[in-house]
């Protein structure tokens, strides 16, 4: 079992990743997000670490429950290291963040990662263990 | 070279800035950096992703520094609720 924190301040909980492609390695911060299906990182890291949308298995498109849709793509990533465990060829969808420009998150955790995981959340203390 | 900063002194330098650290320390357990030597900065994401592109490091950490705009008043970030629709290539 190993325990790692989140600020339980904080609005969201944000947890550390690493994300490798076929240029760079880059360190990021996600939020942990249940109700996301699907991992999605700002197209500005995934273009950084080699990745563009040549390389995309699918063009998406994105939409909230209000306003414009916003374009993308998923890419499978060579390696997503997060919670110490290694998510090899994890289909990452790529989108813009730029509307959060001042927030520190570059992208979203999503189930399709957490429902792999065994866990358990201390919300108070901020901890999430993984077993 | 520039000189190895902790997280409180780069929070204290470069408030309100993203920041690319190499030769960082980062347990993968916590949330935020503890130490890291900044080589590349920029007021905004836009400009930053261009600086980082074009920056030569391999393996970096990227992170805002300073109050998120989540934490203003009357403002809430709400991440899920969204329809992904795809197309094959």
């Amino acid at each position: 079992m190993r325990t790692f924190r989140f600020d339980p301040q904080d609005d969201i909980p944000i947890v550390a990743a690493k994300i490798c492609g076929p240029r760079k390695v880059k360190k990021i911060r996600l939020v942990f997000d249940t109700g996301c299906a699907v991992t999605q990182v700002h197209t500005g890291i995934i273009e950084d670490i080699g990745y563009s949308i040549a390389d995309a298995e699918s063009i998406a498109s994105i939409s909230g429950p209000v306003g414009d849709s916003q374009s993308g793509y998923v890419v499978p990533v060579a390696k997503v290291l997060v919670f110490g465990l290694n998510f090899a060829g994890l289909k990452v969808g790529a989108f813009d963040f730029y509307n959060f420009g001042k927030d520190d998150i570059d992208g979203l955790l999503g189930f399709d990662v957490i429902k792999q995981l065994q866990l358990e959340m201390n919300g108070p203390k901020g901890e999430l263990r993984i077993f | 070279m520039p000189e190895k900063l902790t997280w409180n002194e780069i929070k204290q330098k470069y408030d309100g800035e993203w920041v690319q650290l190499v030769d960082y320390d980062w347990d993968d357990s916590e949330p935020y950096p503890s130490a890291g030597v900044v080589s590349v900065h920029a007021p905004t994401r836009k400009q930053f992703d261009q600086l980082s592109k074009e920056s030569s490091a391999y393996d970096a950490a990227r992170v805002y520094v300073g109050e998120p705009k989540r934490h203003e008043a009357n403002t809430i970030l709400s991440c899920n609720m969204h329809r992904i629709s795809l197309v094959a290539r």
